[in-house]
């Protein structure tokens, strides 16, 4: 069996397809494992009494004009005789900020789409044979906004390539979720990757910190991601990476002579790939090694995600990190 | 280089392009993939560009190798002299030397035509019907026989015809080789003469260097003297006490002088005494091979000896009445050269020789010596007692009666009075002359002009100016001519000869001119030819002029003891001269003489035709002259050229030089063959090797197989891929 994929006519949308029941059963477990970390801010189960303030003290500030009043400290107004308000640390709600990568590389795929849907259908509602990696980070996506809306949590969608194309705003409304699965499916898969352009818009439109998810093969220059992952990191914010990458790309197993061409227009290359093998691989590899020092030394958190495996692992790896990530910023 | 596979050759040139134009092809018809990560195959590609292409061009420049190499080797390359400039399909001639020495045989009975049967075999089986090569085949046993040519494509067929050759009893023919190896087509065709160049057959190739010249762009393979030494001895000649026996009524009074052979002996083993036996027979013709001899003698060779003269003398009982034709045949012991162990030549046999005096008719015999005349002394001569006229029968004519009646039958006419003799007359004398018969003239007693001397230089056309006025001399005593006609018309008398021939004086003679000297049998002392013999034009019969007259006012000659054997002689030996059997040495032409139109051998065998121009008798054996109506006109008694098996080996080097003497610029040696007959190695006999180098190559190529398989492992990095996954390629 295999997850599904979803259907991009942009008219009948079937959650079911990016949630394969296999991947829901997978991720009940953490479901309620999160049900226990936000302590009841999340939706669904039940409603936080804290809905939207954080239960932790932070700190006071003098109180202005328009500022609600419903946060006044009465008990400093009556010794000081002055008005402050309270304000609390917000570490329960989870502001999630999906960024998925639509640039043309991420237009490959070596998976057939029947063996990667799992439900019988030898091609996507485009024509493709194939599971791309856009596929797969779509499908990432929405299991990840699934998660955090199921959580009560605030979902956002931003869809790029060499700029935002794409956009649903954060919001933790039940119609979130389809927007975003909409926003995914209909989206084209093309242009080159401006990595550190989108990181720059994507911010200037996120005010308070949240956990960024970045599904992209990140393909793009280090030091372009690094200076992103700089600037993510000096706002304050959180940032989980996916690096999407197919099967054959990890391993690179092509035998006969070919003709290569770059999905966003690196070019063509006629060679023996048996003889690029090694030199591929090391520098692959030396390109994820680097990415991930980058993002270890940011404190974020880097996962590889092959699409040739279950989104289900991936996602449980993912929930496994960043609840350890919660406890260890809460209890120090 | 060469190839013998030109073709092959050539499309291996071609083939090596075939990994260029297949990487072409495969660049065209490559894969296309779609690639996401095209930016670290770009790096890993800028990093190992170099080395990539230095490998894929090493690995390209190893696979036209290849395939350049399996072309070389399966084209068969040829390398060194004898290919120079040679690239399409290969022309051979083999020259096959069959003559009498090649069928000396060794210990093991293998003969130097066996040897070279071998090695032509060998040659042949170099090359390839379906390159293009063709191969002609000329024999050397004379006359020089040109058995396929021009070169044939058929292979197969000359190895058969190569197989199926036999010696010839007749010297090799290098003389007649030149003319047509100068017609040889293409001009590059490879000349291979196979012989075992022993003395026999060195002799003759030097002896044809002579004004002989060869084209010298002939390029030329001799084969390596024989090494196995032989021995042989010849039968040189065989010289009977007639060719013509008469039994008469007194018996075979011809045998009573014996027959005279002569020995040679060549080889190892002049060196050694040694005793041969020497055998006569008379074979009649018609019959079986005589196993009875007639005679035998033993010759005692001394170390160094190389020739050896026997006579042998013949029971005289041998002869049977009635029998016309017969062989004498000596053989001796068998060695090296069985062909020259026998000689043999005809005899005819005759019980009576009619003769006919033609001269004036007279009433009664002279009485007393003064008074005889020519008719007398002939008479005399011929028929010393009334008797025993020793098996000739006299007859007188009157010159001015014959006529063909009278001449019909008779065997010689000895002319006394040819003044007297008509014009018709003359015509008849030619007539009997030509059929066989001995016509001899003498010039005529008492007449101081001799006007018939055109009538008779008209008729028999010798060529001869005969003076009408004879010349007075002052008993000028005769001499013996020396290497003239009378070794065989007088070798009966050849030992007693020179002494009877001092003791006549002539006092008057005619001189006759324009006779070559082979044609004077006698000669005065001053120079004038005394008796001179030839035969008419066209004619199988002896023309003899005595150019003085029997008469004791011209010569004292019916006064001497020559005047009888000289008589007898003249006459036995002339009608044997024109009538008996032809021998002839192997390689020469029987020439048509307007009778015989056919050669039956005696004993059986394929009759053969006479040919206009001659036809070549190159076995030694006795044929039978067979007429239109199938009579028997005469013997053919055909026996091998002796000098030819002279079996002392040769050297390298005198072939060589012998060879030079032709002007050839392109000569090369075979190499010696082995104990096997197997070629051994050497740049002389490459260019007729098909495998030499072949294999070598292609075992080169073999090894150049194995390095590229490695180098395209190397080279894909094929070994990568054990255990991994192999990728699924998005193709475009």
């Amino acid at each position: 069996m295999s997850e599904p994929t979803p259907k991009r006519d942009g008219e009948r949308l079937d959650a079911s397809l990016y949630l394969h029941p296999k991947t829901l059963a997978r991720l009940g477990s953490f479901e309620l494992r999160a049900k226990m970390i936000v302590e009841g801010v999340m939706s669904g189960q039940h409603r936080s009494p804290y809905q939207g303030v954080s239960v932790e003290f932070a700190q006071h500030r003098q109180y202005v004009s328009g500022d609600d009043i419903r946060h006044l400290d009465w008990k400093v107004y009556g010794r000081t005789d002055k008005l402050h308000l309270k304000q609390y640390q917000q570490e329960t709600n989870l502001d999630l900020v999906v960024m998925v990568d639509s640039s043309g590389s991420m237009d490959y795929g070596s998976r057939s789409f029947e063996d990667a849907s799992g439900m019988g259908q030898k091609h996507s509602p485009d024509g493709r044979v194939y599971w791309s990696k856009f596929d797969h980070a779509t499908a990432t996506a929405a299991a990840l906004s699934y998660i955090t809306l199921a959580q009560g949590d605030r979902v956002g969608l931003v869809v790029f390539a060499d700029e935002i194309r794409r956009m649903v705003g954060r919001s933790s409304q039940r119609g979130t979720w389809r927007q975003i699965v909409e926003a995914l499916a209909t989206q084209p898969v093309d242009r080159e990757t401006d990595f550190g352009r989108v990181v720059d818009q994507t911010l200037s439109k996120v005010s308070n910190r949240c956990l960024i998810a970045l599904v992209s093969d990140l393909f793009s220059d280090t030091d372009a991601v690094k200076a992103a992952m700089a600037r993510i990191a000096h706002r304050g914010h959180d940032l989980i990476l996916f690096q999407v990458m197919d099967g054959a790309e990890l391993a690179f197993g092509f035998e006969d002579l070919s003709r290569f061409e770059g999905l966003e227009g690196e070019g063509r290359l006629s060679v023996d790939p048996r003889a690029l093998r090694a030199g591929y691989l090391e520098a692959l590899r030396e390109h994820n090694e680097q990415i991930e020092k980058t993002a270890r030394s940011f404190g974020f958190d880097y996962e590889l995600v092959n699409t040739n495996n279950w989104l289900g692992p991936t996602l449980g790896a993912f929930v496994a990190h960043r609840n350890a990530q919660i406890k260890k910023r809460k209890y120090g | 280089m060469s190839f013998l596979h030109p073709g092959l050759f050539l499309a291996g040139l071609v083939a090596i392009g075939l990994p260029v134009l297949i990487h072409l092809l495969t660049r065209r018809r490559r894969k296309s993939v779609r690639w996401g990560a095209m930016r670290f195959l770009m790096e890993a590609y800028r990093r190992q560009r170099r080395r990539l292409r230095l490998e894929q061009f090493l690995l390209l420049l190893t696979r036209c190798a290849l395939v350049g190499l399996i072309g070389i080797g399966l084209a068969r390359p040829i390398f060194g002299a004898a290919s120079d400039g040679r690239l399409g399909s290969r022309t051979v001639v083999l020259v096959v030397d069959n003559s009498l020495g090649s069928s000396t045989v060794d210990s093991n009975g293998v003969s130097d035509l066996d040897r070279s049967k071998a090695r032509a075999a060998e040659v042949l089986s170099g090359l390839d019907a379906m390159a293009g090569d063709r191969v002609a085949l000329v024999t050397l046993g004379g006359p020089v026989r040109s058995v396929v040519m021009p070169p044939s494509g058929d292979i197969g067929s000359v190895g058969r015809l190569v197989e199926g050759l036999a010696t010839t009893d007749s010297a090799a023919d290098f003389e007649g080789l030149g003319p047509i190896l100068d017609n040889v087509s293409p001009d590059d065709a490879q000349i291979v003469v196979l012989s075992g160049w022993r003395r026999g057959s060195v002799s003759t190739l030097q002896s044809s260097q002579s004004g002989a010249s060869w084209r010298s762009d002939l390029g030329v393979l001799v084969s390596q003297p024989a090494s196995a030494s032989g021995s042989n001895i010849s039968v040189a000649s065989l010289e009977p006490p007639r060719s013509l026996l008469v039994s008469g009524g007194g018996g075979p009074a011809d045998f009573a002088n014996p027959a005279r052979v002569t020995l040679v002996r060549s080889g190892e083993g002049v060196s050694r005494a040694d005793v041969t036996r020497i055998t006569a027979f008379l074979d009649s013709v018609g019959g079986t091979t005589s196993t009875n001899s007639i005679g035998e003698v033993i010759v005692r060779w001394s170390a160094g000896q190389t020739e050896a003269i026997a006579t042998i003398a013949l029971r005289a009982d041998a002869i049977t009445t009635g029998t016309s034709y017969g062989v004498l045949r000596v053989t001796i012991d068998g060695d090296a050269v069985a062909g020259d162990n026998s000689r043999q030549v005809p005899i005819e046999l005759r019980e009576q020789l009619r003769v006919a005096i033609i001269a004036p008719g007279r009433f009664g015999q002279a009485v007393g010596v003064q008074r005889f005349g020519a008719i007398d002394w002939v008479r005399l001569a011929l028929a010393p007692s009334d008797d025993d006229e020793r098996g000739l029968r006299l007859i007188e004519i009157d010159p001015g009666a014959l006529d063909r009646p009278r001449v019909a039958g008779l065997d010689a006419a000895v002319v006394l009075r040819p003044d007297l003799v008509r014009a018709d007359g003359w015509a008849v004398l030619r007539a009997m002359a030509d059929r066989g018969g001995l016509v001899l003239v003498t010039a005529a007693a008492g007449e101081t002009v001799q006007d018939w001397t055109d009538g008779f230089e008209s008729a028999f056309e010798t060529g001869w100016t005969i003076g009408r006025e004879a010349m007075d001399l002052v008993d000028m005593p005769a001499i013996e001519e020396p290497g003239s006609r009378s070794g065989s018309v007088l070798g009966v008398l050849s030992g007693e000869l020179s002494f009877l021939v001092d003791a006549v004086h002539v006092s008057r003679v005619l001189s006759v001119s324009g006779v070559s000297d082979v044609a004077v049998v006698l000669r005065l002392l001053s120079g004038e030819p005394l008796l001179v013999m030839s035969r008419p034009a066209e004619g199988r019969g002896v023309i003899a002029v005595l150019a003085t007259a029997i008469d004791v006012d011209w010569t004292d000659l019916p006064l001497k003891p020559l005047m009888v054997p000289l008589m007898q002689e003249l006459v036995r030996q002339g009608v044997a001269q024109g009538s008996a059997g032809i021998r002839l040495t192997a390689g020469g032409l029987f020439g048509q003489d307007g009778r015989t139109q056919q050669l039956t051998p005696v004993g059986g065998g394929r009759s053969v035709r006479v040919q206009a121009e001659g036809t070549p008798m190159r076995d030694a054996g006795v044929w039978r002259g067979l007429d239109e109506a199938g009579a028997t006109v005469g013997l053919l008694a055909v026996n091998a050229d002796h000098a030819a098996g002279d079996v002392t080996l040769g050297s390298a080097d005198q072939v060589e030089s012998a060879f030079r003497g032709f002007g050839l610029d392109n000569l090369g040696m075979l190499d010696a063959t082995g104990a096997n007959g197997s070629p051994s190695d050497g740049p002389a006999n490459e260019s007729l090797r098909r495998d030499g180098w072949s294999w070598v190559i292609l075992l080169c190529a073999a090894v150049l197989a194995v390095i590229e398989m490695f180098m395209a492992r190397v080279v894909s990095h094929a070994g990568h891929m054990f255990g991994a996954d192999t990728g699924l390629g998005q193709t475009a």
